[in-house]
């Protein structure tokens, strides 16, 4: 009860902005502030709301229909999601070639494919395997012959820009079935989803604007277990409308795309403490029934990446490349592209100076989370080929 | 008084100063458009480039209209016969002494609303071929794929043959020729060469890309026909198609045709 009546109190607080001094002193949260209030999404639910959407298929003996696909941009964690479901049923899940191996022809990778008829098979990215070189589309080819006449149950996931490069180039949409997709999350979802992460462990935070001090979220705590009791599709949908969107989330779900992984990355980048709660949560003076503040940067205010002065056809057509094939390492970008070495470094320094791509596990180079909206923005408004979300 | 000294105010009546401002004002905004335009159209994302472009030469028409509108009742008494007067003087001396400039002249004002070719446009004419960058009153600038500058009168649209390759779109179709021995599997070569293309990271892949064959008494002619995104592109859209277009013949262990020289024989 007291509890409750302390976080009602919290929300009613009106126009609670920070101390003069406070206001100048926020600061970006620290990371072990950012994994209490904003913490990384638990997969499980994606993989539970996928196990429902394939239960039909799951017990289908129509080998018309034994191939499943499922497609989602970057930031939708469709590949990570297949993945996770292909390991919890137990079933084989196979990584995509190397590019030498697609370049060569990946028969051996093909042969392996071929097993036991009656488990089915899981290729999280089957955007993998291809590469955009005139002898890198011959072993998909190959592949999706396979998929179209193999009785063997096969779960597919693929990047959306890798499908929308291969459904002109091969017209893999015609070879296999309509994929299924994740709904983009709205700024209704967007005001159920963030509390709710916040909340996940027990953390008990309030979000307030740190322009006008207003409270971010209208939901109160008491409201959480009528919402865990209730959660169903389309209940989201139905609390947002009854509680309103506040314009800072209407403004992150719509940069975002629609896309959670971007979204929770820039809600993380909006949150803002002041010196004494970063203290305070640190040394948990605080009871445990009293909640702390975290102030949320405007959107306004907010350095949203840009493309770089200087960017020109090569920094375009490597930005490309790195969307169609979720990333590349040097070498792979050197045998794709027309360009020398030092054009491609040059232009990927440029690039991460950006924050539009990262390198990651020393050697692949991506397409940032942070950057995504800006660079799929850029490109489609140069004319290159885009993705459907 | 002669009849032109009376088509003439008082040259203490005219108004040399609001004169002056009126061409210094149409100066400086025929200036700002040749500047503004061209930068506007790099700055914004390229799709609008071929847009923004051809409304210069548009405007600056419209900006000397709007001066020699302004100016001419400021030397010139109004009235109808007076204009007529005028007309007939102005008719003479354009027949006799200026009759090529006028028909670029006239040619010029009839491309701007024609537009048989605009700015951004990649235009032949007679040998000439280039980038039209620039559209004046009297001739058309062309940047060449050399990066030389060609100046062509625009009186050369009454009595020549202007092949445009894009008129107005950002793309247009690039052609790669490739030629072969003729014992080769065609249907493999026409395939493998359909895939240079669409793997190219210059082509617009919503255009459609084909090859087409023909055989010819020394071997088989190959013509690898795409679109790049950009029509800026075309040279390395080509380059790249060839490129790797002779790296794929030469995996499948096709032989291209070599032409044979003829070496003139010395007196000896």
């Amino acid at each position: 009860m007291r509890g409750r009546l302390a976080s009602v109190r919290h929300l009613l607080r009106p126009n609670c902005k920070p101390n003069g001094d406070d206001c100048n002193a926020l600061s970006s949260a620290p990371p072990y502030l950012l994994n209490r209030a904003a913490p990384a999404p638990d997969l499980e639910q994606m993989v539970t709301a996928l196990e429902d959407a394939l239960h039909e298929w799951f017990f289908t003996r129509d080998p018309k229909k034994s191939v499943k696909v499922v497609v989602g941009p970057p930031g939708s964690n469709v590949e990570r999601t297949v993945a996770a479901y292909g390991r919890r049923k137990k079933w084989p899940v196979i990584g995509p070639p190397s590019p030498g191996e697609i370049l060569a022809g990946g028969h051996a990778w093909l042969e392996n494919l071929k097993g036991d008829e009656l488990t089915p098979v899981v290729i999280p990215r089957l955007g993998g395997c291809y590469l955009r070189h005139h002898d890198g589309l011959a072993f998909m080819g190959r592949l999706l012959d396979w998929l179209e006449s193999s009785r063997r149950r096969c779960l597919l996931a693929c990047d959306s820009w890798a499908w929308a490069y291969l459904a002109r180039v091969l017209h893999i949409d015609a070879m296999l079935p309509t994929p299924l997709t994740l709904a983009p999350i709205d700024g209704k979802r967007l005001q159920f989803w963030l509390p709710t992460l916040a909340r996940a462990d027990g953390g008990r935070f309030v979000f307030r604007d740190a322009g006008n001090g207003r409270s971010i979220f209208t939901r109160a705590a008491r409201d959480d277990n009528i919402i865990w009791r209730n959660a169903q599709p389309g209940f989201m949908e139905a609390f947002g409308e009854w509680a309103g969107v506040g314009q800072q989330i209407k403004q992150l779900a719509a940069y975002s795309r629609g896309l959670p992984e971007i979204a929770w990355r820039w809600w993380r980048e909006c949150l803002q403490v002041t010196p004494e709660t970063d203290n305070e949560i640190m040394q948990g003076v605080r009871r445990s029934d009293e909640w702390y503040t975290v102030w949320v940067k405007p959107w306004s205010s907010l350095a949203l990446p840009a493309m770089p002065q200087q960017c020109g056809v090569v920094e375009t057509t490597v930005l490309h490349t790195l969307l169609l094939h979720s990333g590349a390492t040097t070498k792979v970008l050197e045998l794709l592209l027309p360009f020398g070495h030092n054009e491609i470094r040059h232009a990927l320094n440029q690039l991460v100076g950006a924050r539009l791509v990262k390198i990651v596990a020393g050697e692949r180079w991506q397409v940032t989370l942070f950057g995504y909206p800006a660079v799929r923005q850029y490109v489609e408004d140069e004319g290159f080929l885009v993705d459907a979300f | 008084m002669t009849q032109i000294e009376s088509l003439l105010k008082d040259i203490r009546e005219i108004d040399h100063v609001r004169i002056a401002v009126v061409i210094v004002v149409a100066w400086s905004l025929l200036r700002l458009v040749r500047w503004l335009l061209p930068l506007l159209a790099d700055r914004s994302p390229s799709r609008f480039r071929l847009y923004l472009l051809p409304i210069a030469p548009l405007l600056q028409l419209l900006i000397i209209a709007g001066a020699v509108v302004t100016i001419v009742p400021l030397i010139f008494e109004p009235s109808a016969e007076r204009l007529l007067v005028a007309l007939g003087v102005f008719a003479i001396s354009l027949g006799f002494a200026f009759q090529e400039y006028a028909s670029s002249l006239i040619a010029g004002v009839v491309t701007v609303l024609e537009r048989p070719y605009r700015v951004g446009d990649w235009i032949q004419i007679g040998d000439a071929y280039g980038e039209v960058i620039s559209i004046g009153f009297r001739t058309v600038e062309l940047r060449s794929p050399d990066d030389s500058v060609i100046l062509i009168p625009h009186k050369k649209l009454w009595d020549s043959i202007i092949s445009n390759d894009n008129r107005g779109n950002r793309e247009h179709q690039c052609v790669a020729d490739f030629y072969l021995h003729p014992e080769h599997d065609a249907q493999e070569v026409r395939q493998k060469l359909r895939e240079v293309a669409v793997t190219s990271p210059y082509l617009h892949i919503g255009r459609p890309v084909s090859v087409v064959v023909h055989e010819k008494p020394w071997g088989t002619h190959y013509r690898l026909k795409a679109y790049p995104i950009d029509g800026r592109e075309q040279f390395n859209f080509i380059s790249d198609m060839t490129v790797r277009g002779k790296a794929a013949l030469a995996d499948l262990a096709v032989v291209p045709v070599v032409a044979r020289m003829s070496v003139p024989m010395s007196p000896e």
